[in-house]
């Protein structure tokens, strides 16, 4: 599948920003899964400086700042990216949940020392008892990893309502828990912290979906957005992406930005600006199939 | 054996090493020529020399958390006269191992923020690094690629010496290398009290290795430029080493900074001052380093430097030192030291590190669960010297909640060995007993290794125990000696007298906070002096008589204070005498309470906080004087009888040390500016003050007989009565008063005179390229001018049915174009932009 990415956001203020630093995770990563064939970030006005880097995770992320006054911003992201079509998951290979995590308190593989990172607490995901005991049903002992993951995936599916007024991007995970609400990075969140809790491996993936159009009509514009899944480590199997939201896997409608430990690592935009007044912000993301 | 007079009372307990004393009962040699030059001095000799060093260090302010923001007052920092004394052979073998353990850890921090393969190859586990909150993504990769590059520039390390003589170590400090401002104070102090004994024992100095410091420093810097722009970034006042940070900045001649001094332009660091920009080469950074940038290291840096990461990443700007090597100050680290020595640098660890069991590890935890009441056990992650736990000093159900802890998380505990720390004579103020002492030295990089410094912050405390880890643990400090078997070299980090030197009319940039805070200063020393005088007007007449026929201008200065906010509105009634005596403790409350900050007791507070910020602008005697009335002032006045009585006469002496203060500033006080920003805030304040003032107070009085008590009472608190007698030998007189206390420039307490003192201050400000016009300051300032001097006195004290319109509105007039002159000052000059904040796509839905 062929994809045409566009996502624009757009930054008005009542007052003249004076200075600005931003980073951006807006390139598409490319992976075995899918190949970033073209990309442009326009950014408007000109900044001051700007520099793209690949980050500790193997990211690329653009620093930009600005000395000059503005008080509109727009930054555009635009990009085609190629996703394979294939599944390549054959649950016979899987390898058990137990012997995954009992292999990764002692690394000895690449794979596995990579895998370490995605192990532990990070700045947005804390090991909790609560999330533990949540996710121990999905995982009886011997189980097929992906099976379980499966699993656990349809129960956060099933027990959590989507419900984009509950959460803003700050609420912490232990009120997601108990409010059972809240949006796609919550549910990815969440997701992870159970797995690592049990001594599994799971990062963050940041990116798009497709949302699929009723029959007959176009795809409206603007109407999908920022979309977050995460990728579970699976032994010799390797990664597997999980979107809890949807509860699927997340194969061909599924475009991958960036991948970290967790929503910090990977922010889309953010930025430290001084002066500005009161500001508005916008975004916008297109995602149609060329 | 000699025998030496004072260490009679001098006994070391058996179970630790004794420094003084050897195993056959004799001096050790190194310490015989210090304990006889102190023993000629005898005990009421060293009692002096104490004291000497006690009012020294009180009057260089040093203290631990002076004007924190803790509940506890600052701390004054305790020194022993009596040093502590190594000899040089052993010396040199401890910095080979502090060299070396400095150079180690630099290594593993350029591996682990690079390639990593110490992770792959399993010497260490990878879960101290990825587990551990410090090891931050955005410092990885951040000054090289491929880890040739050194991180660490600046080490710190704690040191005690176990029963056997061999010394351990306690703890790294790699990223808040606290306490060698405070080694460097110790020694300063110390020479001043026995300068003959420092000679003659061949102490080594301490000043080569602050010239290595500069050195260093100076090569960090990647712009070409024969003088390189060097500030120390300090967490400001409120920091608990903010003393030793202004120490530092103004021994090594380095700008004194907090973050929001600087700016990222272009990727580039510069220093904001009143004349603009300035660039930074290189920064001595004395803030913890997950708090320098709020752009990359986001919820946990609020504050810092936005896009700092970035200028540091681009090699624009050095940071000593690099973020990311802070992560060895948690002892998690230590077990593995050892093995990464042998793997890296090829030797053996020459100082090891205490006994430390990770519990992650399945036999390090039996084996710490087993041993626990021998242990001290500590968060593994942080900062090594804070929340110990000396088990032996638990209860069987502390102990059990402990293995508990222990058991459902044990990747976030260590367990160390419990040092008996070895002991060094210590004077008590009659005698000398035994303390028991560890060691905070330093090594700063040189070329492919480190200098370590022949000196060090000795903490001391009467238990053998575990002592915090902290510049500030334990009882007291003391200066180490290094005996050299050498004659030791003269050298000062001040040029020699031989040197030529340039003549120079200006200090350094002053900073945009600077000038800020001394603007703020100016306003708050002239606001505590008004409101002491209205006070104390008010209470000598309260004391006096407090009848209300006779006494009109009691509510009338009531309502002064009033509309200052100070006390509630219902107090201001011609029938006063009813509100006796709650208004009396009123009174006393709006000049003693704490909790209002609008007190005299909350503006002297702000005072001298404000004066703390600027200590290495203002003279040590005005430092000296605001502390004085700080101190004097807190001091709590008991319910007496007579608190009136008892308040007037702290106002009295709180006025008299507030114009010597002022003495001292205009006297003191090189005009640049400094002293221009300081003197404007003073100046605008007495504006503020005299319109008040006269606003509240006399011109809404309708029936003029009265006015006359209430003019008495206004030359009182504008400090102008004999002024007033000298020159009109008559009673007060409404024209003649406003004459003299608004419009008449040539008194020095007339709003007519600030005018002008101000209008030349803004003359001389730094100004914007050529342009011929007048700035907008310059123009308000000369508006202000011309009313007053246009103003016509006849007027103005024209009576109505609602008071003096006139005056009123004259006044208010003034008021608001001194106001708008303040509001563009700052905005011109004090802030280059406001406060950051952060944008993300936070307020939206994602996905």
């Amino acid at each position: 599948m062929r994809y045409r990415i566009t996502h624009i956001t757009q930054y008005e203020s009542s007052e003249p920003v004076s200075v600005c630093h931003n980073q951006a995770w807006l390139t598409p990563r490319s992976s075995d899964r899918q190949v970033c064939c073209s990309h442009q970030l326009k950014i408007c006005p000109e900044p001051s400086t700007q520099f793209s880097q690949t980050d500790a995770f193997g990211n690329t992320v653009t620093r930009f700042s600005f000395n000059e006054g503005y008080t509109s911003l727009k930054v555009c992201a635009a990009s085609v990216v190629n996703v394979e079509n294939h599944t390549g998951h054959n649950g016979a290979s899987m390898p058990t949940w137990d012997s995954v995590a009992s292999a990764l308190r002692n690394p000895q593989t690449a794979d596995e020392l990579e895998a370490m990172e995605f192990c532990f607490d990070s700045p947005r995901i804390h090991n909790t008892v609560k999330l533990a005991g949540y996710a121990r049903a999905a995982f009886p002992p011997e189980c097929s990893i992906q099976d379980a993951v499966v699993d656990l995936t349809r129960r956060i599916h099933a027990d959590f309502e989507y419900d984009p007024r509950a959460t803003t991007v700050t609420t912490p995970m232990a009120e997601v828990m108990s409010r059972r609400k809240g949006v796609c990075q919550d549910f990815a969140h969440l997701e992870i912290g159970m797995l690592r809790s049990l001594g599994l491996a799971a990062r963050y993936v940041s990116g798009y979906v497709r949302t699929h159009p009723p029959e007959g009509q176009r795809c409206l514009v603007g109407a999908d957005a920022s979309h977050a899944w995460l990728s579970v480590y699976c032994g010799e199997a390797g990664w597997i992406d999980v979107d809890p939201t949807n509860n699927c896997f997340a194969e061909a409608d599924h475009i991958m930005v960036a991948w970290g430990r967790d929503y910090s690592d990977v922010t889309p935009l953010r930025g430290v600006y001084t002066g500005g007044g009161r500001h508005s912000l916008s975004v916008s993301v297109e995602v149609v199939v060329i | 054996m000699e025998a030496f007079s004072i260490a009679g009372s001098y006994q070391a307990p058996d179970s630790v090493f004794d420094e003084l004393i050897d195993e056959s009962g004799r001096v050790r040699a190194h310490w015989i020529e210090a304990m006889r030059g102190l023993s000629l001095l005898d005990a009421a000799g060293l009692e002096g020399r104490r004291l000497q060093a006690h009012a020294l260090l009180h009057e260089h302010g040093v203290t631990f958390n002076a004007f924190g923001n803790s509940p506890s007052p600052s701390r004054p920092w305790k020194l022993d006269i009596l040093p502590f004394v190594l000899n040089v052979a052993e010396w040199r073998e401890l910095s080979r191992g502090i060299a070396q353990r400095a150079r180690l850890l630099d290594l593993i921090a350029r591996d682990l923020y690079g390639a990593r393969e110490l992770l792959r190859t399993g010497l260490i586990p990878p879960a101290v690094v990825y587990s551990h909150p410090c090891y931050q993504q955005a410092f990885r990769h951040l000054i090289s690629e491929n880890g040739q590059t050194p991180m660490l520039h600046l080490y710190g390390i704690e040191l005690a010496r176990s029963v056997d003589g061999r010394w351990w170590t306690m703890a790294d400090r790699s990223d808040r290398t606290y306490g060698i401002g405070y080694a460097l104070e110790n020694r300063v102090v110390q020479s001043r009290s026995m300068p003959n004994l420092i000679r003659s024992c061949r102490v080594e100095r301490l000043a080569p290795f602050f010239m290595r410091l500069q050195e260093t420093l100076s090569g960090l810097a990647t712009r070409a430029t024969e003088y390189p722009h060097i500030v120390l970034l300090s967490d400001g006042p409120a920091s608990p080493v903010y003393f030793e940070d202004q120490y530092l900045a103004r021994y090594l001649g380095y700008t004194l900074v907090e973050c929001g001094d600087l700016a990222v332009r272009n990727d580039c660091v510069a220093l904001k001052t009143l004349d603009g920009l300035l660039p930074v080469d290189v920064i001595l950074g004395r803030i913890p380093e997950h708090t320098i940038d709020p752009l990359e290291l986001g919820d946990s840096s609020p504050n810092g430097v936005p896009g700092l990461l970035q200028a540091v990443r681009r090699r624009n700007v050095a940071l000593v030192n690099t973020p990311g090597t802070g992560l060895f100050e948690s002892p998690v680290f230590m077990p593995f030291l050892r093995d990464l020595c042998r793997e890296l640098l090829g030797e053996d660890l020459r100082i090891p590190s205490i006994a430390t069991w990770w519990c992650r590890d399945d036999d390090a935890r039996e084996f710490v669960l087993a041993n626990l009441q021998d242990l001290v056990v500590k968060p593994a992650f942080r900062y090594s010297g804070s929340d110990e736990i000396v088990v032996s000093d638990l209860d069987s159900t502390e102990r059990n909640r402990l293995r508990d802890d222990i058991l459902a998380r044990p990747s976030d505990y260590v367990a160390q060995e419990k040092m008996q720390r070895s002991a060094a004579p210590a004077w008590t103020g009659h005698e000398i007993h035994a303390c028991h002492v560890g060691l905070r030295t330093f090594a700063v990089s040189c070329d492919d290794s480190f200098q370590v410094m022949p000196g060090a912050l000795v903490r001391s405390a009467s238990d053998s125990g575990p002592m915090e880890l902290s510049i500030s643990g334990g009882e007291g400090s003391k200066d180490a000696w290094v005996i050299s078997d050498q004659p030791v070299r003269s050298v000062s980090l001040l040029p020699s007298p031989d040197t030529p030197i340039a003549i120079r009319r200006s200090t350094s940039q002053l900073p945009s906070r600077a000038a800020d805070n001394l603007f703020w200063l100016g306003r708050h020393i002239d606001r505590a002096e008004t409101s002491a005088r209205l006070l104390r007007a008010i209470a000598e007449r309260l004391a006096g008589e407090g009848g209300s026929a006779n006494t009109p201008e009691i509510p009338a200065l009531l309502r002064v204070l009033t509309a200052e906010n100070r006390i509630p509105e219902r107090f201001v009634t011609d029938d006063f005498t009813q509100l006796r005596p709650e208004a009396d403790e009123l009174l006393t409350a709006a000049v003693f309470d704490e909790n209002e900050s609008n007190s005299l007791r909350g503006t002297i507070t702000k005072l001298a906080w404000l004066a703390s910020t600027v200590r290495d602008l203002i003279s040590n005697d005005t430092w000296r004087t605001i502390l004085r009335i700080d101190e004097s002032f807190h001091l709590r006045v008991e319910a007496t009888e007579t608190p009136l009585a008892d308040s007037l006469d702290r106002l009295d002496s709180v006025i008299v040390e507030l114009a010597a203060c002022s003495g001292l500033i205009s006297d003191g006080m090189v005009r640049g500016p400094a002293w221009r920003f300081l003197d404007m805030g003073r100046r605008m304040e007495r504006c503020f003050c005299t319109i008040g003032l006269l606003r509240h107070s006399v011109i809404r009085e309708r029936q003029l007989p009265q006015t006359r008590p209430i003019l008495d009472a206004l030359l009182d608190v504008a400090d102008c009565r004999s002024m007033y007698r000298a020159r009109y030998l008559s009673g007060a007189r409404l024209v003649a008063v406003v004459d003299l206390i608004v419009t008449d420039e040539t008194n020095p307490r007339s709003i007519g005179h600030q005018l002008t003192v101000l209008s030349n201050h803004i003359d001389a400000l730094p100004r914007d390229g050529h342009t011929p016009t007048l700035t907008v300051p310059q123009k308000l300032i000369r508006s202000a001018v011309h009313e007053m001097r246009m103003a016509d006195l006849d007027k103005l004290c024209l009576s109505t049915d609602t008071g003096f319109d006139n005056m009123d509105r004259f006044l208010n007039s003034i008021s608001a174009i001194v106001s708008a002159l303040s509001d563009h000052l700052t905005r011109r000059y004090l802030v280059h932009s406001g406060a950051p904040r952060q944008i993300t796509d936070e307020e939206l839905s994602i996905g």
